[in-house]
């Protein structure tokens, strides 16, 4: 006969323990997180530990940042975290240079927040839409980099490191162009409605036309003229209309707003999907049919039909659905959803 | 699925010493000649930020984040 008390009292811990190496094996950055808790109390006996606690902590912490980012932008915004690779004192200058490295010092892990800020630096600047930082107006690249170096702290409660960022880094940027500081914050604004996403794709969508040819100054111009263009959409009141087209040399998008409640009441998707149409017709790249407002239920329904026509046309396809809670108008957070679609190049078609 | 993560290369404060003067960096350094690779100011061993690879000669940046930037973007390309 069996006996069940055995079973249970065998099964349950190597349940758990299943469960945990999976979770691990899914998430891990999460093993890394609790790697780096465990090798941090041995680390003042243990030189290895004590580079451990460093790297795990910054690995852990940047990787799920990416992770999260890339998810929601739906591209390889960034690349996916981080490894540090430790090199000992006995590094000779002929190797050095051989392998023309670059080495970022790090302190004690006494000192995480100024280790956490120079990975975080590190890793933006030579990672971040790394096909499209020669394409970018500086100043555009410039604030794109300390907005995400922001972003990693703060998403991740660096609070010292954020402080350090903002003492020693940010106030210096700010000081030297002005300019700087006008576009992070209108990249703050864009973030603030969800739409830092819709440059970011645009951006590294750019970086993969943009890849091979040599940059181009009406193209980086175009970058910052782009971001001028959603900062009106951004900042914009409910009721004053702005344009939402951007007829660029390579950022070609159109924006519908599913979002006025005239409309929305009227529970039709038809006047939106000709709006995406016409947008398909003078050229759009890509259309981004943005749900929110009052009657946000409703306009969530019709944004999602929109996206249903387009599952499966010839000329425009819907690629992506982003799911957002964004504050509407100065308000409580709202769900908000982003259908983007894609213009599908015609073959020529042969005689 | 290829995961490609970034490397950052690293050298911890307690091999600080031992490299810099590997690299012939620690007389510089002891005379007060180490001067930062991209701005030219002159640095202590505590701004130094990191080391990179210039017109054939190692170098130092400084704590500035336009050159430690700089100095980033002199790094090879990614390995996954």
């Amino acid at each position: 006969m069996v006996d069940w008390s055995t079973v249970l009292y065998v099964s349950i811990p190597w349940a758990t323990v299943l469960s945990l190496v999976v979770y691990f094996i899914k998430n891990p950055e999460k093993a890394e997180k609790w790697l780096s808790i465990l090798t941090r109390s041995v680390s003042y006996w243990s030189q290895r530990a004590e580079r451990a606690t460093i790297a795990t902590d910054i690995q852990s912490d940047i990787g799920l940042f990416s992770k999260t980012l890339n998810k929601e932008a739906g591209d390889q915004i960034l690349p996916d975290g981080v490894k540090i690779e430790w090199e000992r004192g006995d590094l000779t200058k002929e190797a050095f240079l051989r392998e023309n490295l670059v080495i970022v010092r790090m302190n004690h892990h006494k000192n995480q927040a100024r280790n956490f800020l120079n990975a975080s630096l590190s890793y933006v600047a030579t990672g971040f839409l790394s096909n499209t930082r020669f394409h970018l107006d500086p100043i555009v690249q410039r604030s794109l980099d300390l907005t995400m170096v922001r972003k990693i702290l703060s998403e991740n409660k660096r609070s010292t490191a954020l402080h350090l960022f903002h003492e020693e880094i940010y106030e210096n940027e700010r000081e030297k162009e002005p300019l700087v500081h006008k576009y992070y914050m209108t990249i703050d604004a864009l973030d603030e409605q969800g739409m830092l996403n819709f440059v970011l794709k645009e951006f590294y969508d750019l970086g993969l036309v943009m890849y091979h040819k040599a940059p181009d100054d009406n193209v980086k111009k175009e970058t910052r003229d782009f971001l001028d263009f959603m900062d009106k959409i951004a900042t914009k009141e409910p009721s004053v209309d702005v344009p939402l087209d951007f007829k660029g040399i390579v950022i070609k998008i159109g924006i519908v707003f599913v979002a006025r409640p005239e409309l929305a009441r009227l529970g039709n998707a038809v006047p939106f999907v000709n709006a995406v149409l016409e947008a398909i017709d003078w050229g759009a790249n890509t259309v981004y049919v943005v749900a929110r407002g009052p009657r946000r239920a409703t306009c969530i329904e019709i944004a999602q039909k929109v996206g249903q026509v387009f599952t499966d046309t010839p000329s425009v396809r819907k690629v992506a659905t982003l799911k957002q809670k964004l504050p509407f108008y100065k308000g409580s957070k709202m769900s908000s959803i982003t259908i983007i679609l894609k213009s599908i190049p015609h073959e020529p078609t042969s005689p | 699925m290829v995961i490609k993560k970034q490397i950052v290369r690293a050298v911890h404060d307690a091999d600080l010493d031992e490299l810099l003067a590997n690299l012939g960096l620690l007389e510089p350094l002891g005379k007060g000649e180490l001067k930062c690779g991209l701005c030219g100011k002159s640095i202590t061993k505590e701004e130094i930020a990191c080391f990179y690879a210039g017109e054939g000669e190692v170098k130092v940046s400084c704590t500035s984040v336009e050159c430690f930037e700089k100095a980033m973007v002199k790094r090879k390309s990614l390995r996954g």
